[in-house]
């Protein structure tokens, strides 16, 4: 019969203390061993990739396979090369479609349900502004906010 | 025969479109980067209309003086700045507020609860005193010159509708950090070059990129139902027939997620931004006037197709091992053969391709270069799991959902 082990095993009943200091001497070891590994990591990665690329593309490379690649490359180079020349000798220095003016702020506005000239003027004037909206995202309400100081001589000037 | 196919396509469809990126990039290096002024000497515009800088915030109490102190202090002469305080339920709105005093051009929009980044930028849209809108991210530091390259294009191009610049990776402590340096200089980088090339570009970079007010308007302004109002408006932009270009030199230097799970949220809502793009336009790009976006649509559906194959190559290749397949539907197991090592070599091509072509934006470049072995590997397969689980995601949801923040991981500080 195997005997019953007397281990205590009880992490959760470690204080508040004691289990930062323990997760954060976790956190740093593992930071360290990430921090020395990635690096080997990724040189043994090149080695492996040099040493795949040498073993199947240089030793032993299949013929076949690199004519279609090069078929694959050189049809790519004809496409990207003869679009570039057929665009350039057609459309460079040639605008066919004109450009549109500016549109104008009051045209702009009423796309945005803005036709009030007086909120249109806080909108493109005010320095800093609340806009409300409703739940469909329209712009309800458009309210300038009064810098701190400038409301303080407000209050003062209107105080009797 | 099943399998052979799978394999076939899991093989020579990121090996073909490699190509393209690099051929592609080569091509816009030589004709338009090469010969291009210094990222110091920006080119004199023929005019110099005013400018709106829009960075919409959302929890950014802790980033916003930095990411404001670099516009204020951008190499244009004459703009306007504007904030906007999303729902913010840190000290966000403080912050801004208190700017305002430092910085007599800097205006800020509160929103009391969280609208989420299109309708900040509709609202900014709507504030701005200008026709040109230069937008980034609350985090995001915006090269001192990037205003500048941005407006050239908006300003010498009538047919542009937008400009997308060049984010760089700020944070480098852990490996995915590092991984991603690689990632956008070599993947991203290329990519945008290439498209640029073929005249047709997937999607700015909504951390930076500059808009005209006029071509937005004709769109209907950013979707508030995306998850990925950049790409949405990039299709629907292109899809009125205005032009999007790539400016390299406009750089935006950006944090990135530093942890496994910030990361899979990341692209997830990326992939899952692409699928819901697809779905709602594909129907409207099916008519031969719209056949410039076709290349577009066609490399993102293959993509997809192409994620799908892979998981079943990888599922089969794994229960392979342990239960005897019909020959029609063995996979070839985890070790890399000709093919791995062909793709493998492909990938190192391009990363190195792009690192020659990026080193004239970013010096010891060439320091990240050593990561890059991870990348075939760890990003790939992230690549291919988001998709997977982003497509059914993007198809079930319903027209209308409102697309609202959530605060992303931004690595090690």
């Amino acid at each position: 019969m195997r005997a019953e082990r007397p281990i205590i095993y009880h992490p959760e009943r470690q204080s508040p203390k004691q289990r930062f200091t323990t997760q954060t001497l976790k956190a740093i070891a593992l930071a360290i061993w990430l921090y020395i590994w990635i690096p080997l990591l990724s040189t043994i990665l090149w080695v492996m990739g040099v040493h795949v690329t040498y073993t199947h593309l240089v030793r032993a490379p299949e013929h076949k396979s690199w004519l279609l690649i090069l078929i694959i490359m050189m049809t790519c180079n004809v496409v990207v090369s003869s679009w570039s020349i057929y665009n350039y000798t057609r459309f460079a220095g040639k605008n066919r479609r004109r450009g549109s003016a500016p549109v104008s702020h009051e045209t702009v506005g009423k796309s945005f349900g803005v036709s009030d000239p007086e909120t249109l003027s806080l909108l493109l004037h005010e320095r800093r502004l609340n806009l409300h909206f409703d739940n469909a995202g329209m712009l309800v309400h458009v309210e300038p906010l009064v810098a701190e100081d400038k409301a303080e001589q407000l209050e003062e000037s209107v105080s009797p | 025969m099943l399998g052979r196919w799978f394999l076939a396509f899991a093989f020579y469809y990121p090996l073909t479109m490699a190509w393209f990126w690099m051929l592609g990039a080569v091509n816009y290096y030589l004709r338009r980067e090469r010969t291009s002024p210094s990222r110091t000497h920006p080119p004199d515009l023929p005019y110099w209309p005013k400018a709106t800088l829009v960075v919409p915030c959302h929890n950014e109490g802790d980033n916003a003086r930095d990411t404001l102190a670099y516009l204020a202090d951008q190499d244009y002469p004459d703009f306007e700045i504007i904030a906007i305080n999303d729902g913010s339920r840190d000290n966000t709105g403080a912050v801004l507020d208190e700017l305002t005093a430092e910085y007599p051009q800097l205006r800020v929009l509160h929103f009391p609860k969280n609208q989420g980044k299109a309708m900040g930028l509709r609202m900014a849209a709507l504030a701005a005193n200008s026709e040109f809108l230069v937008c980034i991210d609350g985090d995001a530091l915006l090269d001192r010159y990037a205003t500048r390259w941005l407006m050239w294009h908006l300003v010498t191009g009538p047919r542009v509708g937008a400009v997308t610049g060049n984010p760089r990776i700020r944070n480098r402590s852990t490996l995915l950090g590092r991984l991603q340096v690689g990632e956008f200089a070599s993947i991203i980088g290329l990519i945008k070059r290439a498209q640029r090339t073929s005249g047709r570009i997937f999607t700015v970079s909504g951390v930076i990129a500059g808009f005209r007010r006029s071509a937005l308007h004709q769109i209907g302004y950013w979707s508030t139902d995306m998850v990925t109002e950049d790409i949405d408006v990039s299709w629907r932009l292109q899809m009125d027939y205005w032009d999007i270009r790539y400016e390299p030199n406009a750089l935006c230097w950006i944090l990135m997620p530093e942890t496994l799970k910030g990361l899979w949220k990341q692209r997830l809502r990326w992939a899952q931004g692409g699928a819901e793009v697809s779905r709602r336009y594909i129907k409207n790009l099916l008519i031969w006037r719209k056949r410039r976006m076709w290349p577009v649509l066609i490399e993102y559906i293959l993509s997809v197709i192409w994620s799908y194959t892979i998981l079943v190559v990888l599922v089969f290749g794994i229960v392979g091992l342990v239960i005897p397949l019909p020959p029609w539907l063995r996979m070839p197991g985890p070790l890399p053969t000709w093919y791995g090592a062909m793709l493998g070599t492909t990938c190192i091509l391009q990363f190195l391709i792009s690192m020659v072509i990026d080193r004239r934006y970013e010096q010891r470049l060439g320091r990240q270069f050593f990561w890059i072995i991870w990348y075939p590997l760890a990003y790939w397969l992230l690549g291919m799991l988001t998709t997977v689980v982003a497509l059914p995601t993007a198809l079930r949801k319903r027209r209308g959902t409102r697309a609202v923040w959530e605060s992303p991981d931004r690595g090690i500080r």
